[in-house]
Order: C-alpha cells, then sequence, then structure tokens
C-alpha cells in the first residue's frame, strides 16, 4: 500500500518528504508506521486529484502539509494515538520487556559500581600491633634478635641423612632417648649435626638468657604497597626455631652420654625459655611454635631425670629454674592478633559506608582467594570474575561480617580461659566452630575463609601447662624421695612443705593431677581428653604405641613410657 | 466563520461519530464530509483528524479496515461501531441539554433562525 502510494507522489516531491518525515519523527513499529505511510499518502493523492498542472500540485501540496501543521507534533500524536490502539497482550508484552530491559540496565550499572568498589584504609593495624606487643624494655633485653640469628646460622639435616637416621624424624621416641646406645653410624651422624650446630646453639642459648621477646613485624622488602596489609606479614625461622630445639634434645643426650647432668639439663632449660618467649608472640603460630617448644623441653626432663640420678641441689635448682620460666603466669593463648588480621582483612576487602556499612570488593577477594588456593593465571581469573560478584553480592555486608567476625573470636578468646572440662560442661558458650558451622557458608565465606580452625587450639595450651606443672611435680617428688627415702603420700604433702607452689591441675577433670605410689615408684597422670579416670592406663595410638593426649586411655606423666 | 481550535476539539469526537453513523468513510472523504455538511462552519485540521480517528480506533468507537476503493486505490474506511453508537447517542443527549441551557442563558437568541 505504501509502495503504491509513494509512486502516485513521486511528482510532488513535498508530499512525499512531508510523510517521510512524520514517519520517521514518528518512531514507532514498522507496519504501524507502513499503515500510517500510506493513509497519509492516500490523503495527499486525494487532495491531489483535482490540480491539472505540475506546478498546482506543487502549491496545493504545501497548502495541504500546512494544514497538518507542526510535523514534530503530528508524529508524536499519532504515536500516541496509536500506541493506545495496540491489544492489551501486546501492551503487556512491551511493557514487560521494558521493565525487564530496565531491570538488567540496572544490574548491569549496579554490576558496574558493585565490581568497582575500593577499600578505605583508615587504620594502620599493622603499627597498632607493633605498638602492643612492644613491652617497654630496651633492645638489648629482646630475645628475638638472637633467636634469628640462630636460626640463619641452622643447618637442616637433609632428606637423606633423615631417610637413614630415623632418630632425626622421631625424636621423641624412647628408644633414641639413650644415645650411648645408638649404633654408631647414627651417633656420628648426630655429633655432626650438633657440631655443624654450634655456632646456632650458642646464639639460641644467648636468647633464652633474656628477659623478653618482641616481635617488629613488617612485611617482605619486595611486598607492593597494594600487598601490605596484615595477612601478608610475613613470620620467618618458626621451622627453624624448631630444629634448634632438636639441637638442644641431642646436646642434652649427648651430654648425659659423657656424664655432664648439668650441661644436660641447661640445655632443656634453654629450650623451656625460648618456648616462653614465643608463646608470648602475637602470632597463633608462633604461639603454637612455642608450646611445641614448650612440650618438648617437659618431655625431656623428665626423661632425663629417669636416666640420671640427681642430687637433692641438683633438683632444687632444677626445679626452680624450671618455675621461673613461667614465673609471670603460664601465657593464655593470644587471639588478640588474630582479631586485629580479621579487622584488617575487612577494611580491605569491604567498602567503606553505604548500604550495611560496605560491599565485598570482588577484586579483593580474588587477590585473597589467590593466596589461598591459587587462582593462576589472569585468563583464569577474569573467567572466575562472573563468579566472584556474585558470590560478594550475596555476601554479607561489612558490618554484619564484622559483628559475626567479632563475636566469634570474643567466644573463642572467652574459651582459651577456659580448661578443656569447663569447656565440655560449659552452659553459655559457643565455640567459634559451633558458630561457623550455623552460618552460611554463601553469606558468610569470608569468615569460612579466614577464621583459623579454633578446635582445641585451647586444649593444646592447657596440655602444655599441665605439662610444665606435671614436670615441677616429679621434681618435688624426686627431692622429696632425695631426702627422705620415700615418695610421699599425697601430693599435698608436697606443697605443706614448701616444696611445690600449687598443687598440679588437670584441664581434663579440674582437679589436681592424679598420684599414687606403686611399690618403690609413683604414677602421676591426667585422665586425658575422655575425661575418664582410665586408672592410669596410657593411650595407646592406631599402631598400639603408647602416646600422650589419647582419648582412649590417661596420659601418664611419670613413669616416663618405655615405648610410644 | 471558522470555529476556535479548542472548541471544535471538544466536539469532534462526537462530529466524527455522526458523520460515520451514516455510513463508512475514508479520512479525506470524512474531513470534505464535515465542512461540506456543517456549510463550511466546521474545519477539522488534518493534523487533527488522523489522530482522533486512531484515538475513536482505540477506544473500539470506530473500526478502520483497508478497502479497495470504487476508483481501485487502497483507502482506509472507517465505520462506526455498537459501542460507538451508544456514545453517540449518549453525546447527542448532553449536547442537547447543553444547547437547551444556553438558550434558556441567551434567551432563545442561539435557537436556529
Amino acid at each position: 500500500m505504501a509502495k503504491q502510494n509513494k509512486t502516485d507522489l513521486q511528482n510532488v516531491p513535498a508530499a512525499a518528504r512531508f510523510i517521510n518525515r512524520v514517519i520517521s519523527k514518528m518512531r514507532y513499529r514498522r507496519q504501524v508506521c507502513r499503515d500510517v505511510r500510506a493513509e497519509l499518502a492516500a490523503h495527499f493523492e486525494d487532495e491531489l486529484r483535482g490540480c491539472k498542472t505540475d506546478e498546482e500540485r506543487q502549491q496545493k501540496a504545501l497548502e495541504v502539509i500546512a494544514g497538518f501543521g507542526d510535523v514534530k507534533m503530528l508524529a508524536v500524536l499519532l504515536r500516541r494515538a496509536k500506541k493506545r490502539c495496540r491489544p492489551l497482550w501486546r501492551t503487556v508484552v512491551a511493557r514487560s520487556l521494558q521493565t525487564a530491559g530496565l531491570l538488567i540496565l540496572c544490574l548491569i550499572l549496579y554490576t558496574v559500581w558493585f565490581s568497582t568498589g575500593k577499600p578505605t584504609i583508615s587504620v594502620d593495624y599493622v603499627a597498632m600491633l607493633n605498638r602492643m606487643s612492644r613491652p617497654e624494655v630496651s633492645n638489648k633485653d629482646n630475645a628475638l634478635p638472637h633467636l634469628e640469628k640462630a636460626a640463619s646460622l641452622y643447618v637442616d639435616p637433609n632428606q637423606d641423612l633423615r631417610e637413614q637416621i630415623p632418630a632425626f624424624s622421631n625424636i621423641l621416641s624412647p628408644e633414641y632417648r639413650d644415645f650411648a646406645g645408638l649404633p654408631e653410624a647414627d651417633r656420628n651422624a648426630i655429633t655432626e649435626y650438633v657440631r655443624v650446630n654450634e655456632q646456632a646453639w650458642g646464639e639460641f642459648v644467648a636468647a633464652s638468657s633474656k628477659p623478653c621477646c618482641y616481635r617488629e613485624y613488617g612485611f617482605d622488602p619486595n611486598c607492593s604497597d597494594r600487598d601490605k596489609w596484615m595477612w601478608s606479614i610475613i613470620v620467618p625461622h618458626l621451622r627453624e626455631f624448631k630444629g634448634l630445639a632438636h639441637v638442644g634434645v641431642w646436646r642434652c643426650r649427648i651430654a648425659i652420654a659423657r656424664g655432664s647432668i648439668d650441661e644436660a639439663l641447661n640445655n632443656c632449660l634453654a629450650i623451656a625459655r625460648n618456648a616462653e618467649h614465643l608463646q608470648r608472640l602475637s602470632m597463633i603460630v608462633e604461639q603454637l611454635v612455642g608450646l611445641a617448644l614448650c612440650s618438648l623441653a617437659n618431655e625431656e626432663i623428665p626423661g632425663t631425670l629417669e636416666s640420671t640420678s640427681l642430687t637433692a641441689k641438683q633438683l632444687k635448682d632444677l626445679q626452680g629454674q624450671l618455675a621461673q620460666v613461667y614465673a609471670g603466669g603460664y601465657p593464655v593463648m593470644n587471639l588478640e592478633f588474630d582479631k586485629m588480621v580479621f579487622h584488617d582483612l575487612v577494611q580491605h576487602l569491604f567498602t567503606d559506608g553505604g548500604l550495611g556499612g560496605g560491599h565485598l570488593i570482588p577484586a579483593s577477594w580474588a587477590d585473597i582467594s589467590d593466596d589461598r588456593v591459587n587462582l593462576a593465571g589472569d585468563d583464569e581469573r577474569m573467567f572466575l570474575m562472573p563468579l566472584l560478584v556474585a558470590a560478594s553480592m550475596v555476601h554479607a555486608r561489612r558490618d554484619e561480617t564484622l559483628e559475626v567476625g567479632d563475636r566469634i573470636y570474643d567466644e573463642q578468646i572467652k574459651l582459651a580461659k577456659m580448661t578443656p572440662y569447663q569447656q565440655k560442661h560449659r552452659e553459655d558458650v559457643s565455640s567459634a566452630d559451633d558458630i561457623l558451622t550455623s552460618l552460611s557458608s554463601r553469606k558468610f565465606s569470608v569468615l569460612h575463609f579466614i577464621v583459623p580452625a579454633f578446635d582445641r587450639l585451647s586444649e593444646i595450651e592447657f596440655r602444655g601447662k599441665v605439662s610444665h606443672q606435671a614436670t615441677l611435680t616429679i621434681l618435688a617428688l624426686a627431692r622429696w624421695r632425695a631426702e627422705k627415702g620415700e615418695y610421699p603420700a599425697s601430693l599435698g604433702q608436697l606443697t605443706a612443705a614448701g616444696l611445690l607452689k600449687d598443687l598440679p591441675m588437670d584441664p581434663f577433670s579440674d582437679k589436681p593431677l592424679i598420684y599414687r605410689r606403686t611399690g618403690d615408684n609413683f604414677i602421676l597422670y591426667s585422665v586425658g581428653p575422655n575425661f575418664r579416670d582410665d586408672g592410669g592406663e596410657p593411650g595407646k595410638g592406631h599402631n598400639g604405641c603408647l602416646e600422650k593426649w589419647l582419648d582412649n586411655g590417661d596420659t601418664v606423666f611419670w613413669p616416663v613410657p618405655k615405648t610410644r | 466563520m471558522k470555529f476556535e481550535s479548542q472548541l471544535l476539539k471538544g466536539i469532534a469526537p462526537v462530529v466524527v461519530l455522526e458523520i460515520l453513523s451514516r455510513g463508512q468513510m475514508y479520512g479525506y472523504e470524512l474531513s470534505e464530509a464535515i465542512e461540506e455538511r456543517s456549510a463550511e462552519v466546521l474545519t477539522l485540521g488534518k493534523g487533527t483528524l488522523y489522530p482522533l480517528l486512531y484515538n475513536l480506533e482505540a477506544k473500539k468507537l470506530i473500526r478502520g479496515r483497508w478497502e479497495q476503493a470504487e476508483s481501485g486505490r487502497k483507502r482506509r474506511y472507517y465505520s462506526i461501531t455498537g459501542k460507538g453508537k451508544d456514545e453517540l447517542a449518549r453525546q447527542k443527549a448532553q449536547l442537547k441539554e447543553l444547547t437547551t441551557g444556553l438558550n434558556l442563558i441567551f434567551s432563545g437568541a442561539l435557537a436556529p433562525a
């Protein structure tokens, strides 16, 4: 229809132009525009029908155009009227598509805004940590420089040597306690190991003589400004510290083999003192290494007692020096640092302000995930970015994440002060693991990702504490026997006589450790993680070896187990 | 005398419905018919005519369809619907009342000579 009329108006360009302008300004569906064009063309033809000449037709066309009025206004009126003509279903579809389009546009804009969020770094938590962790002492009283020097000098037995000499990897096994009884090749290798670490051990001992230990936390010198947050703090040499403690243990055993008991005990004391230094540091991983050293010292001292005969004076000195290691009280696991790490992470991972206090930033979330799961190349990251954006959108906002995270840490700080027995019978405290388990892994993926496994953390701490107390008690019992010729009937006699300051408390029963005389000997044990007195029967591991802190028996401190 | 456009706009739909109630017409024919039957007193501007037709069609008062004219050309013919007839009757009744009222005010001066 439109084509037919278009052809008829070919000689009247003004009319054709006018119709084209109206249609182009109508900006409506093609079919409707075609109908309107045909109808307007037909109108012009009818108007021009009576004109004889081209000139007359042109003149008349201009008059008709003038009669139609403003092109833009006409187009608007036509479009409006035609829109009203469309059927309801078409209107519904059009409105739905418009709404969907609008929503998609809003979503795109929101996604762009969301993805380009930037964190606001308002608190320098690293500086705050360094301020908080530094005691008011001069630098020369700090053990850490000596420990670090010792670690840098330390030489680890290589893998071949470890495979050839199992004593290196199973240092606590009773069969390796008697150095003189080891095969010659083992003795030579161990002696060489001790020799090459002579200088490192000297620094380790120097560290043990210092009254305190603190660390200036910082970053890898090659770390970019973007990566300077607590998550990236480096804590070097922890493995070497454990290696140095092993050097001390071997030195102790070699000294016993030579008959140098005082030297042997001094080596154990050096380990115990440095254990305490590390336990006072801020990071959980440092404290755990400290606890491992503490455990090593408290295994080795009773072992030494069993294999040698000490005088009452030696026992008294050793007990006094060992008690002095924790004169300020046995340290409670310090989780404040980890709480600060969490706060620092939040300020790097979330925007600051707006709905819910800010939202998770996908790019930062990718950075931190990269540290743990290694997202590899940029391509892979680009591929995962939409998923990260979606995950960030469903994640809890900043305020809620902070609130729940703080609750987890606060509850855990409370728990760290409770013995395992108190924790078992608690009513009003939930563990971090309980809270985490109850949280949606999508909404709180950050917390699931970064909160450390607190499970049994405080139990490890209390194990260290009771091991230390048990060693002091064993020394007191040995003193009593050295003075009176037999062991006391009860531990209470030790405290009454001033040989022991306090009764050793079992954290798994909240009662004193169980002590019984057994003929010419005695037994001292904790009921252990099963909270049940198994009559002093030690727990056994999968291979039948006797082990401490198993839930199928008691943890026996004395007599020292002969097999593991 | 030509009517003021605003005044005409108010009664244009009734006029179109009245003309179409006498038979189907296409746009140009309709505009000619209005002028002719009102002795050129009423003139519907071309810019008003087609939007008005489409609006009446949207309200389902008239129906438009393409037909072949006697001359062989295709034209869009408009005819009044049942709903349009009802609306026309209602509007005419209102106009009658309006005229009566105006006559009373103007003491019969508005009555046709």
